[in-house]
């Protein structure tokens, strides 16, 4: 049993290994090259800085995991209804689809300060620019996935009078979950990226707001705790995808080890 | 009284980009209630199309194609079809496999699962009714398939080259117990193979088929005692049958330029 536990954490514990002696590394350059903290603080000294400070820090990182969240699920949701459209839409396909593809070769990064601009500096600039850059990838994953249906599915579907809505809430949708959720994976990240600029020219909360902050004050240490933090949220986010896609894509063979 | 399915001077004509394409010409073929016609004939002839205009999923482009007199536009009711490839939802248990085509009709579930048990016990495949498609081998998976077409009691039957990817022995033991449950149902069945030893083995009727355009070459009736063992394969009466069939589809090329 014990052995057994040992064999299955092999790869987390290999992880591990890798971060420790990169941290232990750090540290050890650091201290002996005499670097100053506003150029590479150490990492003991990170960890100190944040628990200066811990209430207000996590409570920023719920802020952005708030945001982020907002952003990637109106993403996911108006992701997939878009794509139904179009993949059940000759016209939305050729409309709404060439559009977006359109809209999408735009560093959308660069339309933050428009936001902000149209709705003002609170939640609501920073969950709309999470929200458009993570659309992307999960609404042309999903147009692909709805589209790769195969034809032989879909007959045997006529042949036993399904309706369109059951062809696709029976056939489609299942059959496209394997990359909506490739798309969520690459789409949550991107949201996590959205909302970090959206507090960078909105402010006012949030870890992207902390970070600049500290930059005013060269307090290089609160921008790596910062920069911790959001790594930590970037790790989580990605993990529960992944945990999602586990549960519901159990029968498909890219779950199968 | 109409017969039970009419083809009658049935075209189908593809539209192609430098010019058309006659998949089927003047198919004549009468299937009555209670047959079991085979379909056979090299690839290209033109019998899946045949198959797919009867499922009423190919539009025709001339002739006529009935059921019980009624003209086939749609997929009719009272047919089941069995494909090529199994098509089992990869994320659906097997029994809910089966009771898809339930749901697809909008008929209550409930009332389909006694039904559907009892065409998995009917092929063996009891003990496998919760776990999913991945864990089945080739052969019950296409049973599977075989009890979803039969699930709604179809008076008809298609079959379109269902056991083509199986191997020998299992396409064997899927011919038994083929011939097994239509024997004891009585349902009218198309079946359509390349295998000339399955199509005598399992038909009452063995319609030929020979490509371009696809067309009928010959129906030969198959005059063997039911029901038929595997054994019946080595007597003299059905080598001449499968003799005759050979040699119809070496005048007819079949053999040539494949």
């Amino acid at each position: 049993m014990m052995k057994n536990v040992w064999a299955r954490t092999e790869r987390s514990r290999q992880a591990w290994l890798t971060i420790a002696i990169l941290l232990v590394l750090w540290e050890a350059a650091v201290r002996t090259l005499g670097i100053r903290d506003f150029l590479l603080p150490a990492p003991t000294k990170i960890v100190r800085e944040f628990f200066a400070q811990p209430g207000y820090l996590l409570l920023q990182s719920l802020d952005t995991l708030a945001t982020t969240m907002y952003g990637f699920v109106l993403a996911v949701v108006l992701g997939v209804a878009a794509a139904i459209g179009i993949v059940y839409s000759r016209f939305l396909d050729r409309t709404l689809y060439s559009l977006l593809v359109a809209l999408n070769a735009v560093p959308k990064v660069a339309l933050a300060p428009l936001f902000v601009i149209w709705m003002g500096t609170g939640a609501m600039p920073k969950v709309a620019i999470a929200m458009l850059i993570a659309i992307f990838p999960i609404l042309i994953d999903t147009v692909l996935g709805l589209r790769s249906t195969d034809p032989d599915m879909l007959d045997m579907a006529r042949v036993n009078h399904a309706s369109r809505f059951k062809m696709l809430w029976k056939i489609r949708f299942p059959n496209a979950l394997p990359s909506i959720f490739a798309g969520m994976k690459v789409g949550v990240s991107f949201a996590l990226v959205g909302t970090i600029v959206g507090e960078f020219v909105a402010g006012e909360s949030g870890l992207g707001h902390v970070i600049l902050v500290a930059q005013g004050g060269f307090d290089t240490s609160t921008v790596f705790v910062a920069l911790a933090l959001l790594c930590v949220l970037g790790v989580v986010l990605f993990k529960a995808i992944e945990v999602g896609e586990a549960r519901f894509l159990d029968w498909h063979a890219s779950q199968r080890t | 009284m109409p017969r039970f399915l009419e083809v009658a001077k049935l075209n189908k004509v593809y539209r192609a980009a430098d010019k058309p394409i006659h998949a089927l010409q003047d198919i004549d073929l009468h299937v009555e209630e209670g047959e079991f016609v085979c379909i056979v004939g090299p690839s290209g002839c033109g019998k899946s199309t045949l198959m797919r205009c009867m499922a009423g999923l190919e539009p025709i482009t001339g002739g006529k194609l009935a059921m019980r007199g009624q003209d086939i536009h749609e997929p009719p009711d009272n047919m089941g079809v069995v494909f090529q490839r199994d098509l089992l939802l990869e994320w659906r248990n097997i029994l809910d496999n089966v009771l898809v085509a339930a749901e697809f009709h909008d008929l209550d579930r409930r009332a389909c699962v006694q039904r559907a048990r009892e065409l998995l016990d009917l092929f063996g495949l009891t003990a496998f009714s919760d776990r999913f498609p991945r864990e089945l081998s080739g052969g019950m998976r296409q049973r599977v398939s075989i009890c979803r077409a039969l699930l709604l009691d179809p008076q008809l039957l298609l079959m379109d080259e269902p056991f083509g990817a199986l191997d020998p022995f299992t396409r064997d033991g899927l011919n038994a117990e083929l011939q097994r449950t239509w024997l004891a149902t009585g349902k009218t069945v198309v079946f359509i193979t390349h295998s000339i030893t399955e199509a005598v083995y399992l038909g009452s009727r063995v319609v030929m088929m020979a490509r371009g355009p696809g067309r009928i070459a010959d129906i030969v009736p198959i005059d063997i005692e039911r029901p038929r063992g595997l054994e019946v394969r080595e007597t003299a009466a059905f080598a001449a049958y499968v003799a005759r069939i050979r040699d119809t589809f070496r005048e007819l090329g079949a053999y040539k330029g494949s």
